[in-house]
């Protein structure tokens, strides 16, 4: 809606539009811990890197010493092995270790520093149809388009 | 109010003992029969004397005697008498304006050397008349504009809404027209006021030392004052810009007794454009328009009636459906009576009602409806008693009530309707206030006073009670509790001293010291700083408290080679409690737990101001510089690593500005050419940008550090230039009709002051072995230059 009314202002007057790079403060380097593991056959995969500062463009580097493990309530251990695209459990031709309704526990240990946390795996809802509707032409958007 | 009244009285009783006669009346202007507001009566044998006040009453007490009695005003040609005083009398007075090529004073006070003698300070007086050659924005008159060229007055930036006053918010200034509260001051999002300056006769601004009669707000009083309307003969005014036009009408109801004064503004890019673009042809509007009426009566000499009304809206829709638009309406009825010849009194009644909504939506099954309310009922009994040379005593209450409808909405979508309306709120404020203008000796001025006010959040409707959280979280709702209609929900009582006092050095300087303490019941909650109006007022309730501010200031007044230099430095020091802010991520929109998203805390503003004016000579005009800073301290906002108790540091809040100089200079070419330029130069306010990014499945997420303002937007600087060319085509000399042309050139070089600065990546879709591109982008809203012109004329 902001946006809206600064396209309206900027129609009204004589506004113009620059790219700025304002000075930020040094990097956080706050840890970040990119878990997306799921259900389906083939590899896992957790990614460790640290933040960058905004304006820096770059892929996030893999930070690389870390000890990556997965536990189940049952207490079995899954370790996740390091390599170049992050740290990966099994391989192309592995079925998945997870399962629906059951709750794992990640381990991180980086720097000396221990990170945790627990998340349950959860159905995905059934998709029963989709639908598409013709959005016309108006001041937010500068063409017509398919809403889905 | 009884401790008031013995005091009085024990004063009156003192003084029936001595033989004491007054003089009393009214002074105004010759020419159209407008009272001057500050001007003097002066009396030599007894080095004193009085000062009309804003209905341009005075009254004068003395021994009986043979005086010279002088009655002046800035501006008009003093008059001189010999009066010989035996018994009480009344003498009205009207003084002729002084020719034009002496009139080039720009912010005029109400004596040449009233900066020095005046009690007051951190206040600044506009002369409506005086203004007219400042440059600004599309070549209009504009007085929020004009303070802002004073020192201790700044804005955050190109299209941001009011002003600020020393480091206070824009909800923290209380803006009176004709004694009614106006909550927006904004036409088109900020470029211009609301206030059309043919219906405005005076304008004063309160940064400090703020009178007793005054309250509600932290930072500022701005009391405007409409003109009463030429009572002798018809008037026109009016001008033809390149934004809107405008057209007054003043005049005679009944010669010398009554008077009117009707006054209109409207934008017309909509109308000029309509032929070549077919933009409004689908309902889109873009317009705003105001309405300024008033109309007094001279009934005897005794009383005084006046009726006074503004209607303002802007309009903004993008199509039938979409779209924002707002308005003040305010309506004050006023009833001047002279008890006696040194009590007088004025009974005011007030009604305002500030109206804002947005509208959004595709058709009428998928609508988005919004809005809400202010309406203010104010009712002020005031008395002004002259009791002596010396002293002024003021005294007087006020009740107001408010009631604030937060969220009128109702949203529609696949044609299912859903209200999700909040109740009304409902407040009274009460106040009585005493307070006195002495002068002690020779050298010793003195205005002290007291104002108590009541402030009660009365129901109906619910009010709900909150756990306590982790500073900084969502407060948990426990409770809630409904009351009648009117019952009390919460309940507050405040005293506010108030203390100003000015020494005087020598014939050309003083120094003047003030304190005073204002109290502050109704919040402005707002996220942005543009003039969007969708900003929400607050009552105090049980939940948030009053918020209390106390300043203290010290000054010194210097003139210089008879009062052609004018010059002042001021210090100023803030302490403010219970300051509102609110949590990461608060819901401000339609929530009806807003109040648990709010947190509170402490502030302090500091800073130097300094000004330096020459006010006549073909070259005048002043510098105004002000270095200031302005924080806020709230537990659970900037803890730093403080994650245990998370209690607040200091941190810079939306209006801390460290430096902000104007330069306004006026130079006359000859007698119909001036040329002014107005350079601005703000430092850029401190806002939040996230300092970090990283990436989950590929998606670039922004991080915030846990630190409000942590960085300020770039500095703000502008040249505005103008020429004025007076009498263009009613040139001659000694006619009534007046005329002038002004050609102005908004940001003259070019310079691209920020608007709006956004954060994004690049949106197009790229593989996965690239990274995201990571901007911000600032938009100007004025990124060139804007010429423009207007033509005025008076007949």
């Amino acid at each position: 809606m902001k946006k809206i009314f600064i396209l309206l202002i900027a129609f009204a007057f004589f506004a113009c539009e620059n790219i700025i790079s304002p000075e930020l403060e040094p990097s956080l380097e706050q840890y970040v811990i990119d878990a997306w593991l799921n259900d389906m056959p083939g590899s896992q995969k957790i990614f460790l890197s640290k933040s960058n500062n905004y304006f820096i463009s770059e892929l996030p580097k893999l930070l690389s010493g870390a000890e990556v493990y997965l536990t189940d309530e049952d207490g079995n251990r899954y370790d996740f092995e390091e390599s170049a695209e992050g740290y990966v459990w099994g391989d192309s031709l592995s079925t998945s270790f997870l399962q629906v309704g059951t709750s794992y526990q990640l381990n991180v240990s980086i720097d000396g520093i221990r990170f945790s946390g627990t998340s349950e795996m959860n159905p995905v809802p059934p998709v029963d149809s989709i639908t598409f509707k013709y959005q016309e032409e108006d001041f937010t958007t500068a063409e017509d388009y398919y809403l889905a | 109010m009884r401790l008031i009244f013995l005091i009085i009285f024990f004063n009156a009783s003192w003084l029936s003992a001595q033989q004491i006669v007054t003089l009393n009346g009214e002074i105004s202007d010759a020419a159209n029969g407008e009272s001057l507001v500050g001007a003097v009566v002066y009396i030599k044998q007894v080095e004193g004397g009085a000062v009309t006040n804003v209905y341009g009453f005075y009254s004068l007490s003395v021994p009986p005697g043979t005086y010279d009695v002088e009655f002046r005003y800035v501006g008009f040609n003093t008059q001189n008498m010999i009066l010989k005083l035996t018994e009480n009398m009344r003498l009205d007075i009207e003084l002729e304006e002084i020719g034009k090529e002496l009139k080039t004073v720009v912010v005029s006070a109400n004596r040449e050397d009233a900066n020095i003698s005046d009690v007051e300070m951190s206040t600044a007086k506009l002369d409506i008349k005086s203004i007219l050659k400042v440059p600004t924005f599309a070549g209009e008159v504009d007085i929020i504009k004009s303070i802002q060229l004073l020192p201790g007055v700044s804005t955050v930036g190109e299209g941001a809404s009011g002003f600020n006053v020393r480091g206070g918010g824009a909800g923290q200034n209380l803006v009176l027209l004709d004694e009614a509260p106006v909550y927006q001051t904004s036409h088109l999002f900020g470029f211009f006021s609301v206030f059309n300056p043919d219906a405005v006769k005076d304008v004063k601004l309160y940064k400090g030392g703020i009178p007793p009669q005054y309250g509600g707000r932290l930072a500022s009083i701005l009391d405007i004052r409409m003109k009463e309307g030429n009572n002798k003969s018809y008037e026109f005014n009016g001008g033809v810009g390149t934004v809107f036009s405008r057209f007054s009408v003043e005049g005679p109801i009944k010669k010398e007794k009554s008077s009117f004064i009707l006054a209109g503004r409207r934008s017309y890019v909509d109308v000029l454009a309509k032929p070549f673009t077919d933009v409004f042809d689908n309902g889109a509007a873009l317009y705003f328009y105001d309405l300024t009426a008033k109309a007094n009566w001279d009934i005897d000499d005794r009383n005084r009636v006046y009726l006074s009304g503004y209607f303002g809206r802007d309009v903004f829709k993008f199509d039938e459906r979409q779209g924002f638009d707002w308005g003040n309406q305010t309506g004050t009825i006023r009833w001047n009576h002279l008890f006696s010849d040194k009590l007088f009194s004025n009974f005011t009644g007030v009604f305002s009602d500030y109206d804002y909504g947005f509208s959004f939506g595709d058709d009428a099954s998928d609508t988005f409806d919004w809005s809400s309310n202010i309406k203010t009922y104010d009712f002020k009994p005031e008395f002004n008693y002259f009791l002596d040379a010396q002293n002024e005593i003021v005294f007087g209450a006020e009740f107001l009530f408010y009631e604030f409808e937060p969220a009128n909405a109702i949203g529609v979508s696949d044609g299912f309707i859903s209200d999700i309306s909040l109740d009304k709120k409902k407040s009274l404020e009460t106040s009585v206030y005493f307070g006195n203008n002495q002068k002690i000796n020779e050298r010793l001025s003195t205005q002290y006073g007291l104002r108590i006010s009541s402030f009660r959040y009365l129901g109906g409707g619910n009010s709900y009670s909150y756990g306590t959280a982790i500073p900084g979280e969502r407060k948990p709702w426990i409770g809630t509790q409904t009351y009648d209609n009117m019952e009390t929900i919460a309940h507050y009582e405040v005293l506010e001293p108030r203390a100003s006092l000015r020494y005087t050095l020598n014939p050309t300087s003083s120094i003047k010291g003030s304190y005073n303490r204002m109290n502050q019941f109704i919040h402005l909650i707002s996220n942005t700083v543009a003039a969007t109006p969708i900003d929400v007022w607050q009552p105090s309730t049980n939940n948030i408290k009053p918020q209390t501010g106390n300043q203290i200031a010290v000054g010194y007044f210097k003139n210089l080679q008879g009062n052609l230099f004018e010059t002042s430095a001021e210090v100023y020091y803030k302490w403010n409690n219970n300051q509102v802010d609110y949590i990461d991520g608060a819901d401000i929109l339609i929530n009806e737990f807003l109040e648990g998203d709010l947190l509170s805390g402490d502030g302090r503003a500091y800073g130097l101001e300094l000004y330096l004016r020459k006010t006549r000579g073909r070259f005048n005009g002043w510098i105004s510089y002000t270095l200031g800073k302005s924080e806020l301290k709230i537990d659970g906002v900037n803890y730093g690593t403080d994650m245990a108790e998370r209690k607040g540091q200091w941190y810079p809040n939306r209006f801390d500005q460290r430096h902000n100089l104007k330069i306004t200079n006026n130079y006359q070419i000859n007698d119909r050419i001036t040329l002014s330029g107005v350079f601005s130069y703000l430092s850029g306010t401190p806002t939040t940008f996230p300092n970090d990014r990283f990436s989950q499945q590929g998606y670039v997420i922004p991080l915030l550090k846990n630190e409000r303002g942590n960085v300020r937007i770039p500095d703000y600087h502008r040249l505005d230039l103008s020429v004025t060319w007076d009498n263009v085509y009613f040139g001659k000399k000694g006619r009534k009709n007046t005329d002038y042309f002004v050609f102005s050139v908004y940001n003259a070089y070019n310079r691209r002051n920020p608007f709006a600065i956004m954060f994004s990546q690049g949106s197009d879709r790229q593989p996965s072995d690239e990274p995201v591109e990571t901007m911000a982008s600032q938009i100007s809203i004025i990124g060139s230059f804007v010429p423009a012109f207007s033509y005025n004329f008076k007949f």
